[in-house]
């Protein structure tokens, strides 16, 4: 019985998405979308399951994060490069009215000078790491001084901070409009243009992966469990709590940040409204779904949200109500969620509780426990 | 200094924070959990009026009891079926606290699917909806009567919390509830009732914000979650241990943001005005940062001590 | 009539059991004093006596009405009443709001004279009434405490180490207290005691509880007889 859910666990979202299929028209594209979104879906969830699901910090400012990346890729990525390609600053200070114009140029730019285009791709996503990780530790002070009810609402509320200056200080991302961001992979088109990008949101994802999962499984990684599960004991063994809760903050907002360039890059184009709060719900979401404290269960998670997702914007199109069918997604999201925290906390994949060094044989331990009431 | 333009805007926003914010320190003293949908109940009241409004022409004011009433039954329902079950399994603070943000979602989701379908099928517009009312003469200014009818209501509400809870049974028992649940159910209060109470009661005075709502701004799904972080903003800096410094702390973020915003908008600074709603959120991380229970929470000995040491 | 009556109780909090098998009973005017070493389960055993944690298994029958799975604030109106040990008081409600607490089950009417009447057995506190709790003695908190529990009248008083950290004195004075509850009020009282010399002065039944099981349950001058038991959990010689 058990082995059936298992197995189910993985399968059904898989057919679910192959069922989507029958409804496009072209598969090929959507198969490399859908590869697209779960890369960036399964970095954040990747992400807030390290800092809630193995640390125990609740985030629930992601989006902010998320953004910063996002940002710096709008902000920066084709501004850095316009000046080489000689185009004047009277382009980039006006960069509201320019934006568009500019970045189409810098990808045209990059037809031809591919390694120009690949750097300009690396160089976003260091920074975004560098950003990521600085937000992280701007983050880390009120996560540790705060309880995590406060906690929270700080952190959604610099997240809507960010939010607001975004839209209101032109410079940034050209305020509500948003900017365009150039594509690095212009040298590329057609298929193997979608193929090669998605290609490397993959392996990036997939790689972050594996590394958090070393991490998890090195003495760092058992670290800030035994913080997670009773900080005064870690703390009287001399951990420093509130130093491993920095790096954590600061690993896990980086992979957030560059979840946020890969988006920037892949949609390209970047706009303020994109990064409301309920984003950083979503990862919630799939965090819990799939079940915290365990990559594999993140994994799943991101898997089951892009499922719901793409099945709600396929379904945009044969529904016919007289209202946004996304408003019905997010109240069926919202009830899914309640009942998974209701009935099911642990998710769809729960954390193995404790290794144990020591494992006793029910007969061993049946023993052990009348000798010990004997002696009393 | 001001202009009475501003100073009643900074009035008005000031008693529906407050009123908001009695309703979210109330049900965070219950719990410990910081209720998301508090908001949500803003924008439910004013939609229960303004759909009375439009459909039966019924004039806001008289449609105050519904005001009142959707949003405390709501309110109610989710404390009975989800904080309650939850809190009584023993879920930490923060999965309380996903769970309130996933009622938010829900809710004000909801209300977008309200403002649609009306829209289709009844072509009544249910966003950016105002209601506009004529100015009386008050002592030679004029004055919109919602300036009015909010301060009223405010005052009005405050005594009578007040009387509540140092002057009834019940009240008291509320007061003991919060505190020590544990004694008070052992000296035969039943908490729970208690706690139901509380929650109807929140749910309601955030009602009672939405009827004075759409006089001053454009009623939206989206309003009420724009108008949350706000109210946190004000419940924190009045503290949350403390009903009376919900009403401080709304007066305190509502005067911040008129007043301060039409402040630094003049010469020097010259700030824009549409960073206002940045002016809240940052008076509540200044607040955590340093007075992280509340002005409440400061009172003569502290500062006789600080300044002591200095 | 047996007013109190525990059989083979099981219980503990959430999934760690604490208590195995208690049994015991109590009359009126008796005093039954629970000792045990640190950490036996004593305050467990009254907590979930009266509901505050899970109970496995077992029964608890008041005046011979099972009541195991009653809500507490349902045996606190039908006569039983509690007296923690710590967070017995509302310490940010005034003196007078705490006894008016204590009296919620009681009809209006009931309300004054009952006041009036536990004031006149602590009379130390009748200067106090508008002064929050929290700006009492320690003394003078645990005396509110105890008025609170007694206003009520309740059947039987269960009390979580009532002379705990106050000082030698006052602790007397809570004793004669407990003495004087039995003999003219004429309640049952389970007194919970860290203090085993001074409670095994005072009862009429003593029950030994070692890690959560009964060791002993008898007449205080038995257990004081037995030097295994009083040497090596009560350090009584």
């Amino acid at each position: 019985m058990r082995a059936l859910v298992n197995i189910l666990k993985y399968t059904v979202p898989i057919l679910w998405i192959l069922l989507l299929f029958i409804g496009t028209r072209d598969p090929i594209s959507f198969f490399l979308s859908i590869l697209a979104f779960y890369s960036i879906y399964l970095l954040l969830s990747i992400s807030l399951n390290l800092e809630y699901g193995f640390t125990g910090i609740p985030n629930f400012g992601k989006v902010m994060f998320y953004a910063g990346g996002a940002f710096v890729t709008g902000a920066l990525s084709s501004r850095l490069i316009a000046p080489f390609i000689g185009i004047s600053w009277k382009y980039l200070e006006k960069f509201k009215t320019y934006n568009v114009i500019v970045s189409t140029q810098v990808s045209r730019f990059f037809m031809q000078r591919p390694d120009v285009g690949v750097s300009i791709f690396v160089l976003m996503l260091l920074l975004g790491v560098l950003i990521g990780a600085f937000l992280g530790l701007i983050a880390s002070y009120p996560a540790i001084r705060l309880r995590e009810d406060y906690l929270g609402i700080t952190l959604i509320a610099s997240g809507e901070l960010l939010r607001i200056i975004a839209r209101n200080y032109d410079p940034l991302i050209a305020g509500t409009y948003g900017v365009m961001v150039p594509d690095p992979f212009y040298w590329l088109s057609g298929i193997s243009h979608e193929i090669f990008r998605v290609g490397v949101m993959m392996s990036i994802a997939a790689s972050t992966w594996i590394i958090v999962e070393l991490l998890i499984k090195s003495p760092f990684g058992r670290m800030i469990r035994a913080i997670r599960d009773n900080e005064l004991a870690a703390e009287a063994l001399g951990k420093d709590v509130v130093k491993v809760r920095m790096k954590v903050l600061m690993i896990g907002s980086s992979i957030a940040a560059i979840a946020g360039v890969l988006y920037a890059f892949y949609l390209g184009s970047v706009q303020p409204d994109d990064f409301m709060p309920i984003k950083s719900f979503i990862v919630w979401v799939m965090v819990i779904l799939g079940g915290a404290g365990n990559n594999k269960g993140a994994a799943l998670g991101a898997l089951l949200y892009l499922s719901i997702d793409r099945t709600i914007i396929t379904l945009k199109n044969y529904l016919l109500v007289p209202f946004d069918v996304n408003n019905l997604a997010y109240i069926i999201i919202g009830c899914l969620f309640i009942l998974v925290l209701m009935y099911r906390p642990e998710g769809l994949i729960p954390e193995k509780s404790g290794e144990s060094i020591i494992k006793l044989s029910p007969k061993l331990l049946s023993k052990v426990k009348k000798n010990y009431n004997k002696s009393l | 200094m001001f202009s009475l333009d501003v100073i009643l805007d900074a009035l008005i926003f000031s008693n529906m924070i407050s009123l908001m914010a009695i309703g979210l320190t109330l049900t965070y003293q219950t719990l410990k959990v910081p209720n998301f949908a508090h908001g949500d109940l803003v924008t439910l009241g004013a939609y229960a009026v303004l759909f009375l409004y439009k459909t039966f022409n019924v004039n806001p004011y008289l449609a105050l009891p519904l005001a009142f009433l959707i949003p405390a039954f709501f309110s109610l329902l989710t404390y009975l079926l989800i904080y309650k079950p939850l809190s009584d399994r023993g879920a930490s603070i923060v999965v309380l606290m996903i769970a309130s943000i996933a009622v938010e979602i829900i809710l004000r989701n909801m209300l977008h699917i309200f403002a649609d379908v009306m829209r289709n099928l009844q072509k009544t517009y249910y966003r950016s909806l105002i209601l506009r009312e004529k100015n009386i003469l008050l002592g030679g200014f004029s004055i919109p009567p919602v300036a009015i009818s909010s301060t009223l209501t405010t005052i009005f509400v405050a005594s009578i919390i007040y009387l509540f809870l140092t002057k009834t049974k019940l009240g008291v028992a509320m007061r003991a509830s919060i505190e020590n649940p544990g004694l008070a159910s052992v000296l035969g209060i039943d908490v729970n009732k208690v706690y139901s109470i509380s929650w109807f009661i929140a749910g309601g005075l955030a009602g009672l914000a939405g009827l004075f709502l759409p006089y001053r701004m454009p009623a939206d799904p989206e309003i009420g979650w724009g108008l949350l972080l706000k109210v946190f903003s004000a419940s924190i800096l009045g503290g949350l241990d403390n009903i009376f410094g919900a009403i401080a702390g709304g007066y305190i973020i509502g005067n911040v943001e008129y007043l301060g915003i039409n402040l630094l908008s003049r010469p020097p600074i010259n700030l824009s005005t549409s960073y206002r709603p940045a002016l809240p959120l940052i008076a509540m991380i200044l607040a955590l940062l340093f007075v992280p229970k509340g002005i409440t929470s400061i009172n003569m000995r502290k500062i006789k001590k600080w300044l002591r040491r200095q | 009539m047996k007013l109190l009556g525990v059989e083979d109780l099981n219980a503990g909090y959430g999934k760690l059991q604490i208590l195995y098998g208690i049994t015991f009973s109590l009359e009126n005017k008796e005093i039954l004093a629970i000792v045990g070493p640190n950490g036996s389960g004593k305050s467990t055993l009254l907590k979930s006596i009266f509901g505050l944690t899970t109970v496995y298994s077992g029964k608890v029958i008041f005046k011979g009405e099972e009541i195991t799975n009653k809500p507490p604030h349902e045996k606190a109106r039908i006569g039983l009443a509690y007296l923690p040990q710590i967070g017995n008081t509302f310490e940010k409600l005034t003196v007078i709001e705490n006894l008016k607490m204590a009296c919620y089950t009681l009809e209006e009417h009931e309300v004054k004279e009952r006041i009036e009447e536990v004031l006149a057995i602590f009379p130390h506190i009748k200067p106090y009434l508008k002064r929050r709790v929290w700006s009492l003695s320690g003394g003078e908190r645990q005396m509110v405490a105890m008025a609170m529990a007694l206003t009520r009248r309740p059947e039987i008083i269960m009390m979580d180490e009532p002379s705990a950290a106050l000082a030698p004195k006052i602790a007397s004075q809570i004793f004669e207290k407990i003495v004087e509850i039995r003999d003219s009020l004429g309640k049952g009282v389970v007194l919970v005691e860290q203090n085993a010399k001074k409670a095994l002065e005072v009862c009429d039944k003593a029950l030994l509880l070692v890690a959560g099981q009964q060791a002993f349950l008898g007449s205080p001058e038995e257990l004081l007889a037995d030097p295994e038991l009083a040497q090596t959990y009560l350090g009584v010689k």
